[in-house]
């Protein structure tokens, strides 16, 4: 037994390390710990012995309250009155209370009511006040589809009740699971439902809990409408905190919208987001956010913060996932909407998104892409088009077929050629075009990849023909190289093909191609440069799997070849370009390896040849934004070196070459980014080397500009990103002014656009590493004298090292930027000495 | 009307105490302990008069809707909200055992006079519940802030974070305090 707290401490160390081990290891282990310490090794095997027996004790909550002595059993209900009602039996009960199936007493016609009473402390005198003036509102709803209030009042005891007309069917997903109905028909019975919806809307009342066990289906197919406007009458008027909790209690915590748990404005909106889960849960099967019910600070979290999935990465069967990719996707999304603003404006606009999508038109809710349309044409005559696409693959085989039976028949080499020339020309449709026609289809995944896959077979037949022909060898390096392209390329729909290695082996097969024929005299000048563009790709391929050392060694063959060029054309302006891309490829990948001196000199060598480039054609636009993309780079590694001052210079001369881009053509989103995010980085830097004033200034521009343009693009987050870091350096520019409080507005502005950000899954590294910067920068807003603020900054500085810790635990913390972590962890160190004094 | 003066007006003390606290002042923490505790008491007392038998109320969810009913969310942070579960657990840890000996007690009497008690299924862990606090009462002794962590992770239901952020410590401590705790509390309460 452990007696005293110094044994304790001895034994626990030895204890905790022990169990870090696996089982096996222990042993041995604490030969080595204990020493000949026998009580202690002892003491620490029978504690060892106790964790390991399954003692769940601790994996259960802990015990809670026993029920209450007076909750009568439900049969005792049967037969007593209500009002006029008579309880005939319990139907069920949920978070408000009681139901009761009865019939009014003095019927003659014995109708059937469903009697909902409500718990004791659910409902007030002022609820069943305000019952009775909402009573003739929610009772004027007359719809077929929608059961109506019929009655409500008090019991003898006081227990508040409702009284309902009584729908007899099943719940609207048992319906559709026993029924096993289609797709197709479970849309139309969510279109009848949006209308009983829309109708209330129209008579304006919300409905404010819609979820499926409200919505009955009866035998004959109708669905019904329970409880309306009763969810408002429980609501009581109080504080935020309050109204949350009522969420929690009387709501359904999986379909509450985020305005409802946050307490905001319920409006019409509130019912399209809990359509937009009702509908997901009808296609998908499953609910977009489950919410433990004991945990209601996760409910704020996930139905405030997270995205939830699509419903078609939901769904457990992949045909059902294919099919409920893109429109219904995109449909349940726009339902599902944080912001009620940003969901559709009204049921009647969701339900007509549905009908659009049940007649193959475009829906409203993907309105305006130019690809979607496209799409949805190519949808309309799926049938035709895929004919079409097999003719295309037919075609490709029997022309390699012919162009070998031609050689073998030693046919007139003129004809073989005509005949490639075709081969050729429908390779370009074959790879590219109809590649980009069928990417944006929902379920083209598989029909791309058997496009890669016959294009690949088909090429590596023709190049076992290809001898020694330039010409063909250079086509078919192309072939490999858009291939290549092809495979590697990770678009932007949910489906993409992303096949590194792939795409990496049809480079190296252009190479192959490209190198065997610049060995011979037919090379020309662009068969150098599309090689160096080759080993660049190969070079971007290899960085993205994290291959830093053979990437930069593609890049170094690169720019060997362009200095070639360059070397002996000089003004060819095409060679020379070539050769800064390249030097800015290998000075990517050299920071990569951390080699940063080298990287720099790299650099500025790029940016050197932009300069000259630029300087002999003053109107390219490409060459100067050249110049400030190296430039840019050349600031960004100063500044990550602390050379501040000299970062500053670059950053300023990138700032300077952006705006001229940016006055020049004005409405170019891509140079006003380029100025901001530069902008940004001069005021980071400004502030490292001591400008705080100065610092302020730009990063106060950036924020007006990055602002704009999250703004403008609401769906893409780098724009937010972007947004947040300038915050973020304004707040610590202004922290640094003295001006405190000002400082801490900006750092939580920040901090609320990254939050959301970085909670997503998967991770958003950048929006990680900013958040834990921020929460940094929060930290060295406190003072260090008194007590409170030390604390306060100590607990900023863990939030930011749980944040750099994280990211760096799944390995996507950049090595540049381990030192960050390592001064927050000195900062914390700091801290707790100062608390210690 | 008198309901919803009476429900904003703690909220928004609350929170502005909490935030204080957070912000170093001790003594908003002395003005915040009596108003969650009597918050808290005043949800475990509703909820036995209510709940019914099938729902065994948690005490974690007792403490987040205490939470949301005292704190304006819009107002605080994460910490904050931690160092208000901090408090919480330390308070409902008093709150279960006092009722778990009370209803020990009625046990007793109830077999005394051949009585049947309600809460039979949640009264079955009250002799380990209460055989955990003599032990936690022991750990306090040997090591104060490693009882403490166990009172947050436990009766708070604070993730190894929160706990981290209340105690002032890393979540990798954290981690090593709750795993030997655990293994010195399941030796003390075992039966030999």
């Amino acid at each position: 037994m452990t007696s005293s707290p110094s044994d304790w401490g001895r034994v626990k160390s030895i204890l905790a390390d022990a169990l870090e081990r696996p089982v096996e290891k222990r042993g041995a282990f604490l030969d080595a710990a204990c020493g000949t310490d026998l009580a202690l090794r002892r003491e620490v095997e029978a504690l060892l012995l106790a964790e390991r027996e399954e003692w769940s004790f601790f994996d259960s909550p802990p015990p809670g309250w026993p029920a209450p002595a007076d909750s009568s059993p439900s049969s005792a209900r049967e037969g007593t009155r209500v009002g006029p009602y008579e309880i005939l039996r319990e139907l069920g009960h949920g978070g408000m209370g009681q139901v009761y199936l009865g019939r009014r007493a003095d019927d003659a016609f014995q109708k059937k009511v469903a009697i909902k009473l409500i718990r004791p402390g659910m409902a007030g005198e002022e609820t069943l006040a305000r019952f009775r003036t909402e009573r003739q509102i929610s009772a004027a709803l007359e719809h077929p589809n929608i059961a109506r209030l019929l009655d409500g009042g008090t019991t003898d005891s006081g227990e508040p009740y409702f009284v309902m007309e009584y729908v007899e069917g099943e719940n609207l997903l048992d319906f559709c699971a026993g029924r096993r109905l289609r797709l197709e028909e479970r849309l139309r019975l969510f279109g009848t439902i949006c209308a009983a919806v829309e109708y209330a809307h129209r008579n304006l009342v919300v409905h404010r809990d819609i979820k499926p066990s409200n919505i009955l289906v009866a035998e004959d197919g109708t669905p019904k409408l329970l409880d309306f406007g009763i969810a408002k009458l429980l609501e009581p008027d109080g504080g935020v905190g309050d109204r949350t909790a009522t969420v929690m209690r009387v709501l359904t915590p999986d379909y509450a919208s985020p305005e409802q748990v946050r307490g905001g404005a319920i409006t019409t909106a509130t019912d399209v987001y809990s359509l937009g889960i009702v509908l997901y849960q009808l296609l998908s099967g499953r609910r977009p956010y489950h919410v433990e019910s004991g945990e209601v600070g996760e409910l704020l979290r996930v139905v405030c913060e997270r995205d939830p999935e699509r419903p078609s990465a939901a769904a457990a069967d992949p045909a059902l996932a294919r099919r409920l990719r893109g429109d219904l996707d995109t449909i349940v999304m726009k339902a599902l909407r944080k912001e009620p603003r940003s969901r559709y404006g009204s049921v009647g606009e969701l339900s007509d998104d549905i009908r659009r999508h049940l007649e193959a038109r475009p829906v409203r809710a993907r309105r305006g892409t130019q690809g979607y349309r496209a799409a949805k044409f190519v949808r309309r005559h799926r049938v035709g088009l895929l004919f079409a696409f097999v003719v295309v693959l037919a075609l490709g085989a029997g022309v390699a077929a012919t162009l070998r039976e031609a050689r073998r028949a030693r046919l007139a080499e003129a004809r073989a050629q005509r005949r490639f020339e075709d081969v050729r020309r429908m390779a370009n449709a074959f790879l590219v075009e109809f590649h980009d026609a069928i990417r944006d289809l929902p379920g083209s995944t598989a029909a791309r990849q058997l496009l890669v896959r016959r294009g690949l077979e088909y090429l590596d037949g023709l190049s076992s023909e290809a001898g020694d022909d330039p010409s063909l060898l250079r086509e078919l390096s192309e072939g490999y190289r858009r291939l290549g392209e092809l495979q590697g390329s990770v678009s932007l729909g949910s489906a993409m093909l992303g096949d590194m290695a792939g795409a990496r082996k049809s480079y190296e097969k252009a190479i192959a191609l490209l190198e065997r024929l610049s060995r011979t005299k037919n090379a020309v000048p662009a068969d150098r440069l599309a090689l160096a563009t080759l080993y660049a790709r190969m070079s971007e391929s290899l960085g993205r799997d994290g291959a830093s050392e053979l990437a930069a060694a593609y890049d170094r063959k690169a720019v060997a070849l362009c200095e070639a060029e360059v070397a002996t054309a000089p003004s060819d302006s095409e060679a020379g370009t070539r050769l800064a891309s390249a030097l800015v490829g290998l000075g990517n990948s050299l920071r990569f390896l951390e080699k940063r001196d080298e990287a720099r000199v790299v650099f500025e060598r790029a940016a050197k040849e932009w300069n000259r480039l630029a300087a002999a054609d003053p109107s390219s636009v490409r060459l100067r934004r050249g110049v400030f993309v190296a430039n840019y780079k050349i600031g960004a590694l100063l500044a990550e070196g602390d050379q501040n001052e000299k970062a500053t210079e670059a950053f300023t001369r990138a700032v300077e070459m952006a705006e001229s881009l940016s006055r020049g053509d004005p409405s170019n989103g891509q140079y006003r980014r380029d100025l901001a995010i530069a902008l940004l980085s001069l005021g980071e830097s400004r502030l490292g080397a001591g400008d705080a004033a100065g610092a302020e200034a730009d990063c106060r521009r950036a924020v007006a500009m990055l602002g704009a343009l999250a703004a403008a693009e609401p769906a893409s987050v780098n724009p937010r990103i972007w947004l947040a870091a300038s915050h973020r350096v304004a707040g610590k520019s202004l922290v640094a002014e003295g001006k405190t409080a000002e400082g801490r507005g900006e750092l939580d502005e920040a901090v609320s656009l990254l939050g959301p950000i970085a909670a997503s899954t998967p991770r958003d590294v950048s929006a990680t590493e900013q958040l834990a910067e921020t929460c940094k920068a929060y930290g060295g807003g406190f003072g260090t004298v008194r007590r409170g603020d030390v604390l306060a900054a100590r607990s900023w500085y863990l939030r930011a090292q749980h944040e750099y810790s994280a990211l760096r635990d799944e390995g996507k913390l950049d090595p540049a930027h381990l030192r960050l972590l390592e001064e927050v962890d000195r900062r914390i160190t700091d801290c707790d000495l100062a608390l210690s004094r | 009307m008198e309901k919803s003066v009476e429900s904003e007006e703690p909220a928004r003390q609350v929170t502005a105490l909490l935030r204080d606290w957070s912000g170093g002042d001790r003594a908003a923490l002395e003005r915040l302990m009596p108003l969650v505790y009597q918050e808290l008491r005043r949800l475990a007392a509703s909820y036995l008069r209510v709940e019914r038998p099938d729902h065994t109320l948690q005490p974690t969810a007792l403490v987040h809707e205490a939470y949301l009913r005292m704190v304006d969310q819009r107002g605080v942070n994460w910490q904050n909200r931690a160092h208000f579960f901090g408090i919480a657990a330390q308070m409902m840890r008093r709150i279960l055992v006092d009722h778990a000996r009370r209803r020990q007690a009625a046990k007793r009497d109830a077999a005394a006079l051949r009585l049947q008690t309600t809460g039979e299924e949640a009264a079955g862990r009250d002799p380990e519940l209460l055989a955990l606090d003599q032990a936690l009462c022991g750990l306090e002794s040997l090591d104060a802030r490693q009882a403490r962590i166990v009172e947050l992770r436990f009766f708070g239901g604070l993730t190894v974070e929160e706990t981290a952020e209340v105690a002032g410590i890393s979540p990798a401590t954290v981690k090593r305090e709750w795993r030997t705790a655990r293994a010195w509390l399941a030796r003390e309460i075992r039966p030999a």
